[in-house]
Parts: structure tokens; sequence; C-alpha cells
């Protein structure tokens, strides 16, 4: 039941429950709707309605809450409130989920939470009844993690909506949602899910600690859990996987990871996240695991390329000018020639040149955007190798490293590999490949130190080798692979027989 | 995490310190691609008008907003096509090293020898001695260890530098074929700096440098007209043989290809015979195998036994006459083995003429008898000239590709 789960959070009101208080908490707001009823026998018993218009479903007051109080033969024969409070909780007013409160901060935020209240004054009493009835968007297709075959409905911004979407996925009866509350102001619902029984208890508990004892404003984006929870904060590394996909986050807490649902958000947060999640689309279980290993060795490729690829260019064509093949070389020195700027500097000039497009697309409206796009196109591509500012070569290798970027499944996975994209470019400017070495040398010891929830960030190419192998560079065939990630330290290794 | 940094900066400083660079500086020198002039050839050459000197030929190609025009001592910069592509910058200096510096002095752009795809040097700078050219090449930071090395034939690199410029034709280019295309003819293969460093390195090594030929076609040049470009032509012409580091010598295309089978390196080439009629016939050798065996008595070495396998296909037959009849086959066989033999004999016999072992077998000993090449590696210069060499070559021939009669075959008729 939806009342029973536990608030660890809740708006610190006093003083008893009566309609007066009510009103004195919250009457600057016009939202709010208070309603005087007289029912039983004479109208004897006097009772308010309390509930926040727009987020209630007010058919359902009046047909299954106003309707039976008024015109129900118990009801109407009762003569005090205490009468009308026992007849409810005795069932007599056929309604599926109602709370007897006695506490005005409980009352309040029930309110505040889509709920109507029936006050009795007289003996500081209110019963809630569970009508939410706002607005929501239906569950949509993915737009940011489309695949051809697979499930395609998302999370959306209502979070029993998610809740219940992963109950369908995941109908074992030992699914556990646990709830807690937080933001100051936000009173934001956050869930976390697990398997009883397979999940790690020492990660499940460290998830619930960690969010239970955030004491922030507000919770309007999941940077403010994200941030907040992760043991590494200055990285640019994504520690926590994010998803709009459920049939993803499901496949994750089978796996035997935590996810974490948000009300408002429409995304899922699956704890903990390693650099190999971030490499894998859910479409690979979705194709021919040959198939697949190809996409998922080429995709580690291509996070090199769009990593190392500018870097390498500055090095070689400014210091190691022997590493190329001569035709070639006689190529690129020809296509600069008349290009004022050094080597590194151009490279800097597209990149940013390229970011700034991103940003643009990702911010206009999609008929603009694909405006700013040809024109974006055009103009560094076209014009800016016309007027000699950039040269051909360059455009190619931003070009590349660019589109590469575009085939990481994560966002997040891929910015981060664009940020250090920029730092390697420097380090290569500077030193040509020995500096090229040091900075990877930086990254991959940066990579190394990151721990998220207790496991390496670079599990299982550091550390639980083996079985977990399996599921990295190559999907192999999904009968061979029987357990589950070894790192997880899950309490139910074997998935399969 | 202390251990980690540490380990971070240990890994950090040495990537620093042995980066292989000059202490003043730890970082790579820098500069930018449109600033180098690849060098595609370097030539060496004794100076014609001061023998202390050293004359360096580099061809470079000019970029497409390059204009024409000279680029140093010659260029024929206002040709068409390819040849208006070709720039050469000639300098002299008391080391190649000093030369290739002058040469910066004209160069409009900074000379960058990482590029440089073979190294020719001059016929007369060879027979005086080819160390003191290749030292520069081998210790150069710019320059590659996989250099083709060549020898001018009868002339100076530069001579034959400029001239195959006149040509039209790219010489990076046309040494590239002559690599690739190695395999049809087998008769001068190539020869990287590496390798050669190793030879001169070794012990009674017999070096064995690819020589280039300019040939001149008969049509316009014997006429005394205007030599026009498509009258010069690049050859690869044998082998130049060094011994004791110095030029002794050529040998001809034939007497190549018998090196070549002694140290099995041979690929495949055409071995004309006659059949029993007379009649000119083609193999192709597909298989080229020698098997070197030493015979000793004690420690002595008394003869080598050269086992040669040479497996072919009939490539062309001038007769009509059936020729794989047993009788025919064996003779063919036999012919085949003779001139195998006779190639073989011949450069052995050149080989002990000039005491030079460009048959590999002080190589092969070495490798076979290591404890007696030892013993006898002091004086192999005097049993070397003497030593006996026997060679039995097994011949056959396997394949007739798409006919085996020929057309207009007498007895079908």
């Amino acid at each position: 039941m939806y009342f029973k789960k536990l608030f660890k959070r809740k708006e610190k009101t006093k003083g008893t429950i009566t309609t007066a208080h009510i009103k004195d908490i919250l009457d600057e707001s016009d939202d709010i709707v208070f309603s005087d009823f007289h029912i039983g026998a004479n109208d004897r018993v006097q009772m308010a309605l309390l509930y926040v218009d727009g987020m209630v479903e007010t058919k359902l007051i009046n047909d299954f809450v106003l309707k039976p109080l008024l015109t129900e033969r118990w009801f109407t024969e009762a003569v005090s409130s205490k009468d009308v409070v026992t007849l409810i909780e005795e069932g007599k007013l056929y309604f599926a989920s109602h709370r007897l409160i006695q506490d005005i901060g409980d009352c309040i935020n029930d309110v505040i939470m889509g709920n109507v209240a029936i006050i009795f004054d007289d003996i500081n009493i209110a019963i809630t009844f569970d009508v939410k009835g706002f607005d929501k968007r239906s569950i949509s297709e993915p737009s940011g993690e489309n695949v051809l075959k697979g499930a395609k409905d998302t999370f959306i911004e209502v979070l029993r909506t998610n809740t219940a979407l992963v109950r369908r996925k995941i109908s074992t009866p030992k699914l556990r949602i646990k709830q807690v509350v937080v933001g100051r102001q936000t009173l934001t619902h956050i869930a976390i899910v697990y398997i009883e029984g397979l999940t790690n208890k020492n990660l499940v508990d460290e998830v619930i600690k960690r969010i239970e004892g955030l004491d922030i404003d507000e919770v309007v984006s999941i940077g403010y859990i994200e941030e907040y929870i992760v043991d590494n904060k200055i990285t640019a590394f994504p520690l926590i996987a994010s998803t709009e996909r459920t049939d993803k986050f499901c496949a994750n807490i089978i796996s035997g990871r935590v996810g974490v649902l948000i009300d408002g958000l429409p995304i899922g947060l699956i704890i903990p996240g390693v650099l190999n999640q971030f490499l894998q689309a859910p479409e690979d279980y979705s194709q021919n695991f040959l198939v697949s290993s190809l996409i998922r060795l080429m995709r580690f490729l291509l996070m090199i390329l769009t990593l190392l690829l500018p870097s390498i260019y500055v090095s070689i064509v400014t210091f190691h000018q022997e590493m190329i093949p001569t035709d070639l070389a006689i190529a690129i020195a020809g296509s600069k020639e008349g290009v004022p700027f050094p080597s590194f500097f151009e490279i800097l000039i597209m990149l940013i040149a390229f970011e700034i497009l991103i940003e643009a697309g990702i911010r206009l409206p999609k008929t603009i955007g694909n405006a700013v796009s040809i024109l974006g196109a055009l103009v560094v591509g076209e014009a800016a190798v016309s007027a000699k500012i950039v040269s051909p070569g360059v455009v190619i290798v931003v070009a590349l490293a660019g589109i590469s970027t575009f085939t990481m499944p994560n966002q997040d996975f891929s910015n981060a590999l664009r940020l250090w994209r920029f730092l390697l470019t420097i380090f290569s400017s500077i030193a040509g490949l020995v500096g090229l070495s040091i900075g990877s040398l930086l990254l991959l010891f940066h990579l190394c130190t990151i721990e998220t929830f207790g496991i390496p960030y670079l599990t299982p190419f550091v550390s639980h080798g083996g079985k977990s192998f399996m599921d990295t560079l190559f999907r192999l065939p999904l009968y061979l692979n029987k357990y589950r990630p070894d790192e997880l330290k899950v309490e139910n290794k074997r998935k399969q027989r | 995490m202390k251990r980690q940094k540490l380990f971070l900066y240990i890994i950090l400083s040495t990537i620093l310190c042995l980066s292989g660079c000059k202490v003043s500086s730890y970082f790579p020198s820098k500069a930018e691609i449109e600033n180098l002039e690849f060098i595609r050839i370097l030539g060496i050459d004794k100076s014609p008008q001061n023998p202390e000197e050293i004359r360096v030929t580099m061809l470079y190609m000019a970029r497409e907003s390059q204009p024409g025009g000279k680029a140093g001592g010659n260029s024929d910069g206002d040709q068409k096509g390819e040849a208006s592509k070709i720039r050469t910058v000639v300098w002299e200096g008391r080391t190649v090293s000093e030369a290739i510096k002058g040469a910066q002095m004209i160069s409009e752009r900074q000379i960058f020898l990482g590029h440089v795809f073979a190294v020719i040097i001059g016929d007369e700078a060879a027979r005086e001695g080819i160390t003191k050219y290749i030292d520069f090449i081998s210790r150069g930071m710019e320059l590659r260890l996989n250099n083709n090395v060549y020898i001018a034939k009868g002339s100076t690199a530069e001579d034959l530098i400029v001239k195959s410029s006149q040509s039209g034709k790219s010489l990076p280019d046309t040494i590239e074929h002559f690599q690739k295309n190695y395999g049809s003819t087998s008769t001068s293969g190539s020869l990287k700096l590496i390798e050669l460093m190793g030879k001169l390195d070794g012990e009674n090594n017999g070096i064995f440098i690819p020589a280039l030929n300019i040939v001149a076609q008969e049509s316009d040049s014997t006429q005394g007209g205007e030599k026009g470009r498509e009258n010069i032509a690049i050859e690869l012409d044998g082998y130049g043989i060094i011994k004791g580091h110095m030029l002794i010598g050529y040998v001809d295309k034939q007497l190549s290809s018998a090196i070549n089978i002694l140290n099995n390196k041979y690929i495949s080439g055409d071995i004309v015979v006659s059949d029993p009629y007379g009649y000119a016939v083609t193999l192709e050798v597909i298989e080229m195998h020698t098997k070197k065996e030493y015979k000793f008595k004690g420690d002595d070495i008394e003869s080598v036994m050269l086992n040669i396998i040479v497996n072919s296909n009939v490539g062309e037959q001038h007769s009509n006459k059936n020729i794989y009849d047993k009788a025919s086959l064996e003779y063919l066989f036999e012919q085949q083995a003779d001139a195998v033999k006779d190639s073989v004999y011949s450069i052995v016999e050149y080989a002990q003429k000039h005491n030079v072992d460009v048959l590999g077998f002080g190589k092969s000993l070495f490798q076979k008898h290591p404890v007696k090449w030892e013993r006898i590696k002091d004086d192999w210069d005097s049993i070397f000239p003497n030593l006996k060499v026997d060679i039995d070559v097994k011949s056959r021939i396997l394949r007739t590709y798409d006919i085996t009669q020929p057309n207009s075959m007498e007895d079908m008729k």
C-alpha cells in the first residue's frame, strides 16, 4: 500500500489537526481548496474537505468520497465524527486506499502529494484518500537511446508509473522498491529498486544511506543525486549509469545493481556504473552475438579513436612527420600551404567549432537545428578550408573524431571523452607523442584511481577478470554467460543453468 | 594512494629522461609540416673539383602550390607533368652532414630527411670506400634504417638523379617499382641500410649492392639530336660487389641471379632452353632452393656441396612438336639444370677469383657449424678462393599452364 511506505523525511509542522491550523499554514495558496460539509443525522457531524486543485481527480472525490458520505445509510445515521471515522475504518466507505492521520504534518504532506483529506475538527483526526489525478505524459518511445529490436517504452515523469513499469518487467515477489523523500523544498520521492536475495545487501544499504543522508533544497535533475552520492567527485567520467529505457534499467537490476528512480524525472539511475557499462548498448543483446561482438569491439576502437585522433594528428604533423606515409605527408603539407595557424591551433579551432555546433543543435528547436547543422557544416567545413583558416586534413580528423563520439551509447561518457580529447591535444601540442604518452598515462592513472561504490571503475579490466570478460570487448553467446558480474558481489552469482 | 602517485612520478620521469632527446630539451623538436622539404633521394659523390669534399644531391617533389624554377644547383622546373614537380638541390661540404646543412641555406624550406627512400652512392665514391659516406645516414636521427642503398653504376649519383628527373619519371617511384617487380626476374634485389650496416660489421661477408644504371635509348641520342627526356631511362643492372668496404666491380644480371640463387633470394624468373628439336622453350621458375652442405676433414673444410632444387612451368614453346614425352622432358630437365649450373659456376668462379664471399658460404658455415667456423674464420680469406665447390641440381618441370600441346601440333595433323 502506498500510504504504508515509509516517509523518511517530512515537513516538520506542529499542532493538532484542525481546519484553522491547516488554513494558517496553507491559506496563502490559491490552489488549496477547503470545503465544509455537514453529514450524519441532522447534520450533526461537521467535516472539512481539503485538497490541492489540479492534483486530484474531482470525480473520484465526488463519486467515491462525498456521495457515499452524504447518501449511504450508515453515514446519514451517524451521530458523531467518531462514528464516521469508525465506519470508514471498518470499510463502509469502499475506497481502496485511505489513511487515518493524527499528525498535522502528515496530513499536509499527503494533501500536497495529491490526496484529499477529510478533517474532523472536533476529534482532531484527518482521513486521506488517494485520488491523484494530475496530468501526466504518456509512455513514449525513447528519444536518446533508440534501438531497432527492443522495447520501446521509457520512463516518464511520474514515479509510480515508473515503478509499475519496472514491476511489470521484473515480476518476482523479491523485487523491492524502497522510497525515501529528499529535498527540503521539493520533497521529492526517490525509489530505490533492487532484488532481495540477489543484490549485494551492503550495496543497497550504502545507496539508501547516501541518499537518505542528503540534506539539500531540491531534486530537480539527476545531477542533484548523482553528484552528491558518488565517491569521486572530481572526474568527468560518469560513475552512475543513467537510462530512459526500462529494459536496460531492469536488466541491470537483474544483474545485481541497484536502481534509483526519481519522481519528476523520466530517467532511471543504475548504481554502480563502470566504464565497461558505458560501452554496452541494449541492442547488443538483441542481435546475433557475432555481430554484437564486432560492433562492440568497434565501439572500443572508436572510443580510442575519438580520444586520440586529434592529438595523434597534432603529434605527427608537428613533431613526427617521418611517421606519415610520404605521399600523405606531401599532400598534407600541400594542403596546409597558406594556412597561417599552427596545426594545434587549427585543431583547437575546429574542436571548439564542433562543440559550438553540438550545443547549438541541442538548444535549438528541431526545425532550426537542422539548418544550423547545414550552415555549420558549410561554414566550418567548406568556407573555412577555402578561406585557408584550416586545412582539409584537420576537418577530416575532427569530423572523424566527432562522428566517433556519437557512437558511444552513453552521452555522459562521450562528454567525458570530449573533455579529455581537448586535454590530450594540448599535451600533444607541447611534446608530441611523448606528451600524448604522458597525457594518456595520466588518463589511465585517473581511471585507475576512480572507484564507484567500492568497485574499481575499470572493472573487469583491472580486477575481477575471468568470467566477467565474457561481456566486455566481445559479447559471447548468452548461454555461456552463466554468472552475474563478479565485481557486484551478488548473493546469487549464477543466473542460469 | 601514495604508492600509486610515486609510481606515476617514476613513469613520467622515465618517459622524459629516456625520450632519446638531448639533455637540454626533453621534448622533441617542433616544426610545422608545411615548412618541411621532404627529401626523397639522397645522392652522395666525391666532389669533382675538390677531392676532399663530398657532393650531396637531394631530390624532392615540389608541392602543388610551389612555383616552378630552380631550387638549387640543378633543376628542371619548367618541364611539364611529373618532371615539373621534381626538384634537386646540390651542395658540397667536407662531410655529408656539412653538405646537407649547407644546402639548407639555399632551400626555401627546412630540409627533412625522414622521408628519404633511397641513398645512391656514386661509382667513384663507392670505389674509394663506402663507410665514410654511410656513417651520417646510419647515425642521423631523421633518416630511417630501412632506406634502400644503391650504387650508381659507372656514373655519379648526381648524374643519375638529374638525368632521371629529366626523363620525366619520378626516381623514387621507379625504384619502388623495381622492388615490387623483383619477383618476376630475381636479378637485382634491394638492400636496406640496416642490412648493409650488419654486413659491414660482420666478418667475411661479401657485400653486393644493387646497381642503378643510366640507359639512353638509341633512337634519338645516337643521331645527335636534342636529348628528350623520353630517351633516358634508369635501369636496375646487377650488383656492385664490395670488398673491404670498397667497390671492386659489377656483376651482370645473370650473375646477380646466381647470387640470389645461392643466397636463397631467388623468387621466380625465366630460364630459356632449347628443346630436343632446337627450338626455344621458356621455363618459368616457380621454386628455387639451395642447400649448402660442408664436408670437413677434422677441422679443415674440404668442399661445399650445393644442392639446388629448381621447379618450373612451361611458359612458352616455339616448336609445334610434342615435347612432353618422357625422353623430351628428361632432355628439358637436363637443359634447365645445366643452365642453373652454368650460372652458379660462373658466380662461384667470379667470387673465388676476387676472393669475395658473396655466395653466403661464411654466413651459413657460421650458422651450421659455429664451432668449426670459429677455428677457420681467421683463415677464411685463404680458404675460400681454393674451396672445392660441387653442384647438384634437381630439375623438374611441373605444369604447362592453360594448354599442354602447342597449337597446330604436327602429330595431331
